[in-house]
């Protein structure tokens, strides 16, 4: 059953091409759009306003600090238009909970995202803002969640810099030993987030290579869908029913193939990456500290891929509805996943439905290795959930097959 | 010992109102070349399948060779070749051959012998190794029938093997078919060609509607009635000329339709001797007259009528 299968696989040339073919067009043409973008960011292109209406020694040594982490051009009160702004409000060198809750910044930044749809105008934040803290930090709605990591990293670093900096100075909480403890345990994961797991600048490939392979490699359902309705057409299943053989032998035969087909698909998609891109002006893609995690993330992506084809092929009645079903169900997964559209900006309740999408799985699961340069334990809770789909998937392909 | 007894089968296809099968009864002895005729819908190829266990009867039971049909029995006992040319097309002959005897216990090399015999019989040798995909409707309709016959099975289950083959491969066919029949092995034969049934087939079997209207030696179906007769008037044939006719001749089969009459008879001399002094007396002027020996189609038409089966 294999050997059949794979050789009718490797004979089917056009549907080999369209598999390979179009991950890297997608991801060609992606990468080479968004070359600027990663260019401006490596420049510091992204503009961060910074108002101090603290103006004490604390906040301006903070503004220093920020400068010298190179992430973004910093505007010291200007009337550029922002991608991002940073109030430090008074009081800010004095607050004893700014030593305790660094943090408090994050919290902070999600209530104004989440305020509705308004425009950095509208959001701009004045020292009579209701917004509890000391330093408030509001993101454009359009700026890029990367970008919001990496300005978010960059304000934790300075700011815990210049904490310790100046209480080394003063000494002024070493007797108080609760406010002692606090502070090292705050420091203790704010160090953990900014240095364990590194926010860097993703490149183009690091956004486009895992987002276009996992949409591509959900396109096996048109082939794997082809082939199985093909049968069924062509009376094979019905002269395979007169053979000793299972329904669940024929499946699994003709998903393997399909399935080393999706497991190629990302790898070439990474040589693609690695050796071509660079070629053609896009930087090369970096694999992130775990590059190994690859494998187990993709072995179930493509699992689920798979098996997702597998349902589509057998619930569909003719090529012509799975080839029309199939595909509009990954597009519409495809959005709802992340895949076309950022997840952030979505609206809430849309951020909550893209968890059904085994697209947003995958994905999350890739950006963790790229990105977050997340480990195999990482990846593991999101790779449970793709192994869940596959079954499901699985198990309504079983239930559905149909001999004729 | 039968090949296959068919007793009371019923089947409904599901959300379909039109019962299939309704109580079919069909046996064919072991060795027989049995050929099974009907019209479009006549439940042909639902009995077939019902025979391959690829459908379930809602009633009734089927068995082959004393045992009732299961995927165990078919997979050792049947070789089975659908009406569409079920095989792979971007595999060769010989892959083709070799997927299907992977999946026989004993794998290919068990039928590796066999394999090259068939190809020889079929005439497909030279083209082994070429891709089905290349081949002609004829070519693939032998190595459809070569796939069937790979396991020498007792029982070969043909859907219109013959559909869209052009005369030669028509004739290695029907060669391979007798040299199996030679065999001893028994054959189940569906077509469309009435004439080549007619030739080939010891037993005919004509189904309609989901039942066995008349099943036998091609003697037993055509009956004593081997006379058709075809007669033209000048006129409106009158009701009472056909009842009078008719009373005349008791054992032939009369119709008419306005200035033709047909009879089928056993005793072609008998009609002209009552059938002249009547029109004399109902005005009627003969305009023609014609004697034909029956054949399986008029038969068959007789029993299965003209109207269109196009549902």
């Amino acid at each position: 059953m294999l050997i059949k299968e794979f050789k009718l696989l490797i004979r089917d040339r056009q549907s080999l091409l369209l598999l390979f073919l179009m991950p890297v067009s997608l991801i060609l043409v992606i990468s080479l759009a968004l070359k600027d973008v990663h260019g401006k960011m490596v420049s510091n292109r992204v503009k961060l306003e910074i108002v101090d209406h603290d103006e004490s020694l604390l906040s301006k040594k903070f503004i220093e600090t920020l400068k010298k982490t190179n992430s973004c051009r910093i505007v010291e009160g200007g009337d550029e238009r922002k991608q991002a702004l940073v109030t430090i409000k008074k009081g800010f060198a004095n607050t004893s909970s700014l030593l305790i809750q660094p943090l408090a910044l994050d919290l902070e930044e999600d209530v104004m995202l989440n305020s509705g749809n308004a425009t950095m105008d509208e959001m701009e934040v004045s020292e009579n803002s209701e917004l509890d803290g000391v330093l408030v930090f509001v993101a454009e709605p359009s700026l890029e969640q990367v970008y919001r990591h990496l300005i978010r990293h960059s304000l934790n670093t300075a700011l815990i810099s210049c904490i310790v900096e100046n209480e080394l100075e003063t000494e002024a909480f070493s007797s108080d030993s609760s406010v002692q403890s606090d502070l090292t345990s705050s420091l203790e994961t704010v160090i953990k987030e900014g240095s364990g797991k590194r926010q860097a600048i993703p490149t183009p490939l690091q956004q486009t290579v895992p987002a276009w392979a996992i949409f591509s490699m959900f396109f096996i359902i048109i082939p794997l869908s082809n082939s199985l309705i093909t049968e069924r057409k062509n009376s094979l299943l019905q002269r395979l029913r007169t053979y000793p053989i299972s329904s669940v032998r024929i499946i699994l035969g003709k998903l393997m193939p399909y399935y080393c087909v999706t497991l190629m698909q990302f790898f070439l998609m990474i040589l693609f990456g690695f050796f071509i891109g660079p070629i053609l002006g896009v930087p090369k893609l970096e694999l992130g500290a775990h590059p190994l995690t690859l494998l187990p993330i993709t072995l179930c992506v493509g699992l689920t891929a798979t098996s997702f084809g597998i349902m589509i092929a057998n619930l569909a009645k003719t090529f012509e509805q799975a080839s029309a079903v199939g595909p509009f169900a990954v597009v519409i997964m495809a959005m709802m996943g992340g895949i076309m559209i950022p997840i952030f900006v979505m609206p809430d309740f849309m951020q909550t439905l893209a968890q059904v999408s085994p697209l947003y799985w995958s994905l999350e699961a890739y950006h963790c290795v790229f990105i977050s340069e997340g480990s195999l334990i990482d990846v593991l809770p999101g790779l449970g959930v793709l192994l869940i789909f596959s079954m499901i998937f699985f198990m309504i392909g079983i239930v559905s097959f149909r001999w004729e | 010992m039968k090949a296959l007894e068919a007793i009371g089968l019923t089947y409904s296809y599901p959300g379909q109102k039109d019962i299939a099968l309704k109580e079919l009864e069909l046996s064919v002895a072991q060795g027989a070349f049995q050929g099974i005729l009907g019209p479009n819908g006549a439940g042909k190829t639902t009995f077939i399948r019902m025979a391959c266990s690829l459908l379930q009867p809602n009633k009734g039971h089927i068995q082959l060779f004393d045992k009732d049909v299961c995927r165990n029995v078919v997979s050792q006992l049947v070789g089975y070749a659908p009406q569409e040319i079920a095989l792979y097309n971007h595999l060769s002959a010989w892959e083709n051959l070799q997927f299907f005897a992977r999946l026989r216990p004993g794998g290919i090399s068990q039928f590796q012998e066999n394999m090259s015999l068939l190809l020889e019989k079929v005439g497909l040798s030279d083209v082994a190794h070429k891709r089905v995909s290349a081949f002609s409707g004829g070519m693939k309709r032998r190595l459809n029938l070569a796939v069937a016959l790979l396991h020498s099975p007792r029982l070969l289950i043909l859907d219109e093997p013959m559909t869209g083959v052009d005369p030669q491969s028509r004739n290695r066919i029907l060669q391979c078919l007798k040299d199996f029949h030679g065999n001893g092995g028994t054959i189940l034969y569906t077509s469309h060609y009435l004439h080549e049934v007619e030739k080939i087939c010891e037993t005919i079997a004509i189904m309609d509607h989901g039942k066995t209207l008349v099943s036998g030696t091609l003697a037993e179906i055509m009956g004593k009635k081997k006379h058709q007769l075809n007669c033209s008037f000048d006129k409106r044939i009158e009701d009472n000329l056909l009842k009078d006719l008719k009373s005349r001749l008791n054992h032939a089969t009369i119709k008419s339709n306005e200035k033709s009459l047909t009879v089928i008879t056993d005793e072609p001399d008998s009609l002209l001797k009552e059938l002249l002094p009547l029109s004399h007396q109902y005005q009627l002027t003969l305009l023609n007259y014609s004697d034909n020996a029956r054949t399986l189609e008029d038969r068959f038409l007789e029993l299965t009528g003209h109207s269109l089966r196009d549902g």
